[in-house]
């Protein structure tokens, strides 16, 4: 059982120890969207691991004490095993799962967050802000940090998807369609965003940076950037 | 009434008679096989050398993906790699092989000779080998799909794709679809059907159950794809815009039809291994298999829920979330049938007294694999995780779990289990250990990684990466493992060519199971059986060795050879009473033929040469026609002795046949494909982009009159019967039919020609599509009661002998309740776009 | 021999639960995008939904009685294989019930239209 435990702390140092240095991780949250489906994501991995453990361990009793086996009856084996346990797991898990998919949607609140335009061409991402007199368009989002913004995320051509692993989960581009996705960085600072949805032969090379600035440097760094 | 039994002769003769009658000949009358056994074989072996050759490609992107930054293919070849492989392992592998595996077993395990359309079985063979032909030659020509196995719009549009590769997909994965569904629909009958007498459906071994649900969900589920397909292609080639947002078309369209097939598919994949499983655990664990009943109503749950799921490969298209959270609570939902089998294979093992064999360590490779897959897979129905997720290799890692683990491991077991029965050999255990250990640890290193590396960010289908993301030692070692995979599989082809050339022979039943199929000699027969058996208990707990040596010396039904004919019995689809003596067509050119030139219309249509696509479309009709012209009796014979002094109508002379069965299930498919149609002018109303349109679709009113001329067309085809019923000339009637379906063609015609330009937006496009739908099935009445007086005239038709007339009333009535349906819908459109003011 | 009959419609008993669920999940899902597209008053849809997952809930449940009593009646008089076609197709109900349950319960509270 000791070994078992090591084993599992090193494969958790090793989990955590890789994720934190990769600029692409959904490991390392930067923003409260990414913070919370990487909770969602734990929650799932360890129950798994336990699940996982605990099936492999049925199929071993089975094999190696098959009298310990016997004595659960066949029916009981299907309510429990097939109905009950995960009927119950999974009930559960929707239900935390939808709650916390709710607080990451684009809802309207009082302070209006601003509303940043990404347009999606093959193959780069063209920023513009309406809300600053139209400005733009710059190949670097920039964002105000620590507080909620929302990408108006469109396609000029064919499908895309706009992606920044640390700070929320992707939405497509999808031509004549506008989607919403609201993202946040905690801290100022430079993150790195993808182009998620396969578009052609440049669709590797559709990455983007995102840079976060102090709210009240934000409007500056915008125009400067877009001259 | 045909005089007595004919005498059944010593089992020597009776297997030479037999063998005869059923067997394939040498040389080139190879190319005529229509035998089960035969086809079976060939289409499991074509699917192993496409899982070899998109192995190959497999091992390709994995080399390109090792090192960042790695110079070994461009974009351009590496997006027509990944496209090919997902193409070729799910349409040209998984399918054809689980069609194989059914197409060989399933008249076994029933207890009949052969399947009910044998000539059918070739024709999709054929189909298969060249549809799947194309897209892999295609490869050599540097033209193969580049645009990913789900072929997104727009960019396999004509304006972002303008060569040939879309086209190759889309034509291509067309043809070897209708090959599926029509052996789908053969394989639905023959398991309703063509049972042992005595085998009532609770009677029936797992196996059939399992391809029964699976055939019908193909039935089902493939026709959304065709009609996606076959609108994608019209797209392309002559500019309607049913995809195109700017003229009033929608890529989200694509993405349902898609998905709406991609999803139940992978089930579609997945049940006919977890069937192999339910066989072979009973079989070591030396048990009757636990939950019969629970098992089934598992499958038949799983199968309805697999079609609620298809918006969880959607989850970032930006729908609202309630929409969402109907597909996230599905697909967590459906796992819980997917629980209840996994608990009754290890109830079984746990009550059975296992004993351990090399199909058996792929069963429990299985296990583990596939429980990862399942779990992971609960992960990604969540909708934020899936938003984070989606796109990226956790998906990758996802799939290949699921689909390597739920068919790639049962399926391995499968061989291993029934290469004994096909080749009659024992195989030779050294090196099968070793080749699972590095399939498994292979497999498990490559994919188990690659959580991970979606994890931290790397998405799919980039041909390369820098080394400052952090992926760099997860690729290598995910290539790594590739590599000790493929030494796995070569260990195990290997270990089969060893098995065919070395292999000790052994008698009967090898493994001691207890299904039909063991009662038989081993190689199999081409006849399957020498004479049927009478079922008294479940089949899956009868004793082959015994029953085995019965059949053999034609103690059974038919065990006899009469009037050089393929004969087999049909029984009552519910209680398995005996019920008529099917005589099946014998071997034959004609399906290779008719799939020469079905192949032809595809190439023609792939090289825009519409002329010749015509040309060759009416040649494939006509010769289906060949088939027509020939099949059934040309007297009436009343019921004929069967053996066991049991006497029964021959099919011709019963209502409830096996190809009037077929009618209605292609009918099913086909109203799929009508429904899916329709689904799309709604879904492009409610909404697509640029909607209202400019100009409103009235074909004026040619429109109403075309489903009232199919309306009194049905009429007239039900008169034609009743006619025929009482015995008198109902020729008049047929050339009616003719005549009003002529007629029907030439309103749809000039409703079609009274349109405005339908490339100028895509509700013109889709009223068009409708039209052209109905154009269709009135031509397919035509020859529908044009096959009715071809074989009037050749004396096949009498009173007793009805069916091509009822098979003629079965499409009459399914176009009219379609046309009628298509015409209101039409009708409708300009009230429906007047509802769209205001909103849109 | 003759009179020992099943037709073959009975089989439907066995898909029956899940035509239900997945009548009810299109019905939903359609209404649905018919209801944003439309823009309806919140209240509006959401009455409505709720309406359609109580009214398909019912009819499984009629649905599942009638053919559980039918079974209890007829079970030992019925021939092979209509006892066995009613176990399963009450399975079939009785899953399909709890599946529309799952299906429905989000439309209690999930954002309908963002």
């Amino acid at each position: 059982m000791k070994s078992i435990a090591r084993i599992f702390s090193t494969v958790a140092a090793l989990l955590t120890l890789s994720a934190c240095a990769a600029p692409l991780s959904t490991l390392d949250p930067a923003g409260p969207s990414a913070t919370a489906i990487s909770t969602l994501w734990w929650v799932m991995f360890w129950s798994s691991v336990v699940i996982f453990i605990l099936m492999m361990a049925v199929l071993t009793t089975i094999w190696l004490r098959p009298g310990l086996a016997r004595t659960v009856r066949p029916g009981k084996w299907i309510i429990y095993g097939g109905l009950a346990v995960p009927g119950a797991l999974l009930t559960v898990l929707v239900g935390f799962a939808l709650y916390t998919g709710e607080r990451l949607l684009a809802h309207p609140i009082e302070d209006a967050p601003p509303r940043i335009s990404a347009h999606g061409v093959m193959w780069q991402w063209q920023f513009s802000y309406p809300e600053l007199g139209d400005v733009g368009p710059t190949r670097v989002l920039h964002i105000p940090a620590g507080q909620p913004v929302d990408i108006l995320v469109t396609s000029g051509d064919v499908v895309h998807s706009f992606w920044v692993p640390r700070l929320a989960g992707k939405i497509d581009a999808i031509p004549g369609h506008e989607n919403v996705v609201r993202i946040q960085a905690d801290r100022p600072g430079s993150y790195q965003g993808v182009c998620a949805e396969f578009c052609g032969n440049g669709h590797t090379r559709m990455l983007f940076q995102v840079e976060a600035h102090e709210p009240e440097l934000y409007a500056n760094a915008v125009r400067e950037a877009a001259q | 009434m045909t005089d007595l039994t004919p005498e059944t002769p010593s089992p020597i003769r009776l297997h030479k008679q037999l063998e005869r009658i059923w067997g394939t000949g040498p040389g080139l009358q190879r190319l005529a096989a229509v035998n089960h056994t035969v086809i079976g074989k060939r289409f499991m072996i074509t699917a192993f050398v496409f899982f070899a050759i998109g192995g190959l490609l497999a091992m390709l992107i994995r080399a390109q993906l090792a090192t960042p930054n790695a110079a070994f293919v461009g974009p351009e070849l590496y997006n027509q790699l990944f496209s090919m492989h997902g193409t070729v392992m799910m349409f040209l592998f998984a399918i054809p092989m689980l069609e194989g595996l059914a197409i060989y077993l399933l008249p076994k395990m029933l207890g009949a000779r052969d399947l009910a359309f044998p000539r059918l079985t070739a024709y999709g063979y054929w189909c298969y080998l060249f549809g799947g032909t194309i897209i892999v030659v295609s490869m050599l020509f540097g033209v193969a799909p580049d645009s990913g196995w789900f072929m997104y719009t727009p960019l396999s549009s004509q304006p972002y794709t303008p060569g040939i590769n879309a086209d190759i997909w889309l034509l291509g994965v067309t043809f070897v679809e209708i090959s599926a569904v029509s052996a789908a629909i053969e394989i639905t009958v023959t398991i309703l059907k063509l049972r042992a007498p005595g085998m009532s459906l609770n009677r029936m071994p797992l196996f059939a159950w399992y391809m029964l649900v699976t055939a019908l969900m193909m039935v089902f589920g493939f026709p959304p794809l065709i009609l996606g397909s076959i609108l994608l292609e019209l797209e392309r080639a002559f500019g309607l815009p049913f995809f195109d947002p700017e003229r009033g078309g929608d890529p989200l369209l694509w993405q349902h039809l898609f998905w709406l097939f991609g999803h139940p598919e992978v089930y579609i994949i997945f049940l006919p291994a977890a069937g192999a499983i339910s066989t072979m655990i009973p079989v070591f664990a030396q048990r009757k298999i636990v939950g019969y009943h629970a098992i089934i109503a598992a499958i038949v749950a799983l199968a309805f829920l697999s079609f609620g799921l298809w918006v969880h490969h959607m989850f970032t298209v930006g729908i609202p979330h309630l929409a969402l959270a109907f597909f996230s609570a599905a697909s967590a939902i459906v796992a819980i049938p997917t629980a209840v089998q996994i608990f009754a294979w290890l109830a079984t093992l746990a009550h059975g007294r296992p004993r351990f064999d090399i199909p058996m360590l792929y069963i429990f490779g299985f296990f583990v694999v596939f429980v990862i897959g399942g779990l992971t897979g609960v992960m990604l129905a969540m909708v934020p995780f899936n938003q984070q997720a989606h796109d990226s290799y956790f998906v990758v890692a996802h799939l290949h779990y699921v689909l390597v683990g739920g068919f790639v491991f049962p399926m391995l077991a499968a061989v291993y289990f029934w290469l004994p029965h096909i080749t009659g050999r024992q195989s030779v255990h050294r090196i099968s250990v070793p080749a699972f250990w590095l399939i498994f640890i292979g497999f498990n290193l490559t994919f188990f990684l690659m959580h991970l590396t979606g994890l931290m960010g790397m998405p799919r289908r980039i041909y390369t990466y820098p080394s400052n993301f952090g992926w760099d030692w997860l690729n290598l070692l995910s290539s790594v493992g590739g590599f000790i995979l493929t030494m796995g599989f070569a260990l195990f082809a290997v270990d089969l060519i060893l098995q065919f050339r070395f292999g000790r022979h052994f008698r009967r039943n090898i493994w001691k199971a207890s299904t039909l199929d063991w009662a038989m000699p081993t190689r199999p027969t081409s006849y399957a059986f020498a004479s049927l058996p009478k079922i008294e208990e479940r089949a899956d707990g009868i004793d082959p060795d015994r029953l085995g040596a019965e059949l053999a010396a034609g103690k059974g039904y038919l065990g006899f050879a009469r009037n050089n004919r393929m004969e087999t019995l049909a029984v009552d689809m519910t209680t398995g009473r005996l019920e008529h003596l099917v005589v099946l067509p014998n071997a034959t050119y004609l399906p290779l033929l008719s799939a020469g030139l079905t192949g032809s219309v595809v190439l023609c249509t792939l090289f825009k040469l519409y002329i010749g696509a015509i040309v060759f479309a009416i040649a494939t009709v006509s010769s289906f026609f060949l088939w027509s012209r020939t099949t059934g009796l040309t007297t009436d014979s009343g019921p004929v002795p069967v053996g066991n002094g049991e006497f029964v109508p021959p099919d011709v002379e019963v209502d409830g046949s096996t190809p009037w069965w077929a009618m209605v299930f292609a009918l099913s498919a086909n109203g799929t494909l009508f429904a899916s149609l329709i689904f799309g002018a709604l879904y492009l109303w409610l909404v697509a982009p640029a909607w209202p349109p400019a100009e409103i679709a009235d074909p004026g009113f040619w429109l109403w009159l075309a489903p009232v001329a199919m309306i009194v067309s049905s009429i007239v085809a039900r008169w034609a019967t009743g006619i025929n019923r009482q015995g008198g000339n109902f020729a008049p009637a047929l050339f009616a039919i003719v005549i009003i379906d002529g007629l029907t063609i030439v309103l749809i015609s000039l409703a079609l020609s009274a349109l405005p330009d339908p490339t100028a937006h895509a509700h013109i496009a889709t009223v068009a599509a409708i039209l052209g739908y109905g154009w269709l099935h009135a031509a397919g009445g035509f020859c529908f009661a044009l096959n009715g007086l071809m074989k009037a005239r050749g004396g096949y038709v009498s009173a007793r002998r009805s069916l091509p007339l009822r098979l003629s009333v079965l499409w009459h009535d399914y176009t009219a309740v379609t046309g009628v349906i298509g015409a209101l819908l039409i009708g409708a459109m300009p009230m429906l776009i007047g509802m769209l003011e205001g909103v849109r | 021999m003759g009179e020992a009959h099943v037709p073959a419609n009975r089989i439907l008993l066995i898909p029956l639960g899940f035509t239900i669920w997945a009548a009810a999940f299109v019905v939903l899902y359609a209404t649905n995008a018919i209801g944003c597209a439309f823009e309806w008053p919140s209240a509006v849809q959401r009455g409505m939904l709720i309406a359609i997952s109580l009214g398909f809930l019912g009819l499984g449940g009629v649905a599942w009685h009638l053919v559980h009593r039918h079974w209890e009646r007829n079970a030992k008089a019925e021939v092979a294989p209509a006892p066995t076609l009613s176990i399963i197709g009450i399975y079939g109900l009785g899953s399909a019930f709890v599946a529309m349950i799952g299906v429905a319960i989000p439309v209690l509270a999930t954002s309908m239209c963002i």
